[in-house]
């Protein structure tokens, strides 16, 4: 099956557990890849059935209870995929273009991946950060 | 040892401390809960005894071997986490120290709690981080996070648009990266980033944190 790139003008959200939010802020360590990760997990919202974003986020809420038990100061953050697109690539001296693709899984089904990162990557992180449009209680 | 350590200087908390705080025993409990997945990799820190019992790896806590291994394992890690901060303690000079340890101590917690394949904070993450806090001598309380790893990332920031990130790698390494505005173009940024060891990440990004950050 062939990969399918989130639109531009649609919405990712990341789930941000309390150990990645500092004071209510939400820190780049949440966007900072594993050792054993290829690419970051987000959602995109658009996907999820509900049009409007209260909707969306309680979609994800539920998705998120199947695989495990959010925290209580946890937060999903919103991102615009053109927005977090432009800005690497604008802001980076390799023009890194970061790739936002749909990998649906069985228990969710509204999966995406962001690539193009690499393991040493705080500096993207910082940048991502400052593409937050809104962020929503986990629970 | 450790406890008596650690209960010192968390008197001097804000105080009254409530009784749910981080006092020793509550602590103690905190840090000893079997938390259900992934103890081994805490095992892996464990001294050479441990892990050979632990290589039966369980979830039922009425497995009493499983039981045993996992408080030793959690033991041993909270003993060393407790360590590691007396070390900060005995070093303190930040203004808003308490908070710093108030807040690792939450972390600690959150750790534990998180529900992944890692389990407690990377102990030679937070040994570099102690490390480059004793020898800087920087006045501004980062915010404090975890990466999924629970690696150490420590950010200091100011409203003007200064950064100063750093990500403590158990290796010895920081990745670390620097935003300062452009004062000749206020549109623009400066950005560095760059890797380095613990030991040379002042000297190297000392020039443009130094009016902002430091003493």
């Amino acid at each position: 099956m062939s990969k399918q790139s989130v639109p531009e003008q649609d919405h990712v959200s990341r789930y941000c557990s309390p150990k990645q939010i500092d004071a209510g802020t939400i820190q780049a360590s949440a966007f900072i890849l594993r050792e054993t990760e290829e690419f970051l997990s987000v959602n995109w919202l658009e996907k999820l059935c509900p049009l409007n974003r209260n909707g969306q986020i309680e979609a994800l809420r539920n998705t998120f209870r199947k695989k495990y038990s959010l925290r209580p100061n946890g937060k999903f953050v919103v991102l615009n995929v053109g927005a977090i697109c432009n800005k690497i690539r604008a802001e980076t001296t390799d023009n890194r273009e970061l790739q936002v693709t749909y990998q649906p899984k069985p228990e969710d089904n509204s999966h995406c991946s962001i690539s193009n990162l690499k393991h040493d990557d705080v500096l993207i992180a910082e940048l991502i950060v400052e593409t937050i449009d809104e962020s929503y209680p986990a629970i | 040892m450790t406890t008596a350590e650690i209960a010192m200087p968390l008197e001097c908390f804000d105080s009254p401390r409530p009784s749910n705080s981080y006092g020793d025993i509550s602590l103690k409990y905190h840090l000893c809960r079997p938390s259900g997945s992934a103890w081994g990799v805490v095992a892996t820190a464990v001294p050479a005894v441990v892990p050979r019992v632990c290589e039966t790896r369980s979830h039922s806590y009425a497995d009493v071997t499983t039981n045993t291994c996992l408080n030793s394992a959690q033991d041993y890690a909270a003993e060393k986490f407790k360590g590691l901060l007396n070390l900060l303690i005995k070093a303190m000079f930040l203004p808003c120290q308490t908070d710093l340890v108030k807040r690792l101590i939450e972390l600690y917690k959150e750790a534990n709690e998180d529900e992944t394949d890692n389990v407690g904070i990377s102990d030679e993450s937070l040994y570099n981080f102690i490390k480059f806090i004793k020898s800087a001598s920087i006045r501004v309380l980062p915010a404090v996070s975890l990466t999924s790893d629970n690696f150490i990332y420590a950010s200091w920031r100011k409203d003007s648009g200064h950064v100063f990130s750093v990500h403590f790698l158990p290796s010895g390494d920081t990745q670390f990266v620097v935003f300062i505005p452009n004062t000749q173009n206020p549109n623009k940024k400066t950005r560095i980033s760059g890797i380095t060891t613990t030991e040379r990440l002042l000297q190297t990004v000392e020039s443009n944190v130094r009016d902002w950050l430091m003493v």
